[in-house]
């Protein structure tokens, strides 16, 4: 009789850190998705998440395997022009500051696991997964001294600007592979920068920055960066030249006398 | 101004201008479509420059297909191609020293490819027993001329050793 009262009590205490050790676990779960803004109370209306500022005073952040964390000292600052080498041979220099469209730097390395996913997705039309379809996407791998060039000629995405730079990831601090940081052209300002597993989530995380500092990008660009037709090409440079206060007769449009002209009086 | 050098070359970019030198003919290694579009895609060693007052394209030829059908109303391309070295003892290579543009020189039939309401213009020359041809487009020919002066600017700082 003893014996069985004995093996009771401890089933019951055995069930009983089973059962504290659910609620721990449920507790912890509902805190995540509480600071992901995701309420489970029935009626109640989603919370609004955390900022990232907000959750690193109180808990350090967690990111997958391969993910590299954020950086707590990076002020979002200036942008700087790109200045490399070409994978194929050849130098380049990318601007990103005092342009009409913003640009998503992919800072990517040929050896990191987590960059091959990157390498892929950023092969097939990355431009769809972005929110401004005038992004520019251009691909930066630290310069030759770092990287093999004909490894990076392997991965570049044939539709991007791959660049080979180590002083570019000098200039945005760059802390490891894979890392994006996305620019404001006009204002020539970092808007938003981190990591990710996948693009769309990377993309994701930088249209929250963009966002959260109020640079959201119009839904449509005033320079996509796509072909023209002939008459659309007219039509447009007619649109500029009215909006520049150009209009049919102007004087501007017209050249200064040829200097072998200088002596001939025609209007 | 940002310098940007190689093989030789250097060009200076004014703000906001993207710039690249490469290996000729490596339009059509990377991308058919720009190479098809080019009516001559370069051969050889020689080197390729390109600098635009707008984001140029990866995929685009020699002489700026697939680049220039992105072209603003307020957008300059200067494009200077290497050719073979035994060409700077040619006729056409004849001239000495890297040519300036004025609007006069400009024509909508001077472009590669005609595109409306766009016009260009092309010289060859030689510098250092190098030949080389200037191929220069602005987005707008009814406002070239503030365009002209800006390539004039682009072009007369570029340099070539040999």
């Amino acid at each position: 009789m003893a014996a069985v009262v004995v093996a009771l009590a401890l089933a019951l205490a055995l069930l009983g850190v089973l059962v504290v050790g659910l609620l721990r676990s449920h507790a912890e779960i509902l805190k995540a998705l509480h600071d992901l803004g995701v309420n489970l109370e029935d009626g109640a209306d989603a919370a609004p998440p955390r900022r990232a500022s907000a959750r690193s005073r109180h808990a350090p952040a967690r990111t997958a395997p391969g993910v590299p964390r954020p950086r707590s000292d990076g002020p979002l600052g200036d942008a700087t022009d790109l200045t490399g080498t070409l994978p194929r041979g050849g130098a380049a220099h990318v601007a990103v500051a005092g342009v009409d469209h913003p640009t998503l730097l992919a800072f990517l390395s040929t050896g990191c696991g987590t960059c091959g996913t990157f390498w892929a997705e950023l092969a097939e039309d990355p431009v769809r997964h972005l929110p401004d379809p005038s992004t520019r996407v251009v691909v930066i791998t630290n310069g030759p001294d770092a990287e093999s060039p004909a490894a990076v000629a392997d991965l570049a995405p044939a539709g991007l600007v791959t660049l080979m730079s180590s002083e570019a990831w000098d200039d945005y601090g760059v802390p490891v592979s894979p890392y994006f940081i996305l620019v404001d052209g006009p204002s020539g300002r970092v808007v938003g920068e981190g990591a990710g597993t996948s693009l769309e989530q990377v993309v994701d995380l930088l249209g929250k920055a963009m966002a959260d500092v109020g640079t959201a990008a119009p839904a449509t660009s005033a320079r996509p960066l796509t072909r023209m037709g002939g008459q659309d090409r007219a039509d447009r440079v007619d649109r500029e030249l009215l909006a520049a206060g150009i209009e049919p007769g102007d004087p501007s449009l017209y050249p200064a006398p040829h200097a072998s002209h200088a002596g001939d009086d025609r209007p | 101004m940002r310098s940007l050098a190689d093989s030789g070359i250097s060009v200076d970019l004014p703000p906001g201008w993207d710039g690249q030198i490469r290996v000729a003919g490596q339009g059509s290694a990377t991308t058919a479509r720009a190479a098809s579009a080019d009516a001559e895609e370069l051969t050889g060693e020689g080197r390729v420059l390109h600098a635009a007052s707008f984001a140029l394209p990866p995929e685009r030829g020699d002489y700026g297909s697939g680049a220039v059908e992105l072209m603003g109303g307020s957008d300059v391309l200067v494009c200077l191609l290497e050719h073979e070295r035994e060409a700077a003892s040619t006729a056409l290579f004849a001239r000495e020293g890297i040519p300036r543009v004025e609007p006069a020189m400009f024509s909508p039939q001077s472009m590669q490819r005609s595109i409306a309401g766009m016009a260009g213009t092309q010289h060859f020359f030689q510098v250092a027993g190098r030949a080389f041809c200037l191929y220069v487009v602005v987005g707008s020919w009814r406002t070239r001329v503030p365009l002209v002066r800006v390539a004039d600017r682009v072009a007369a700082s570029i340099r070539i050793t040999a």
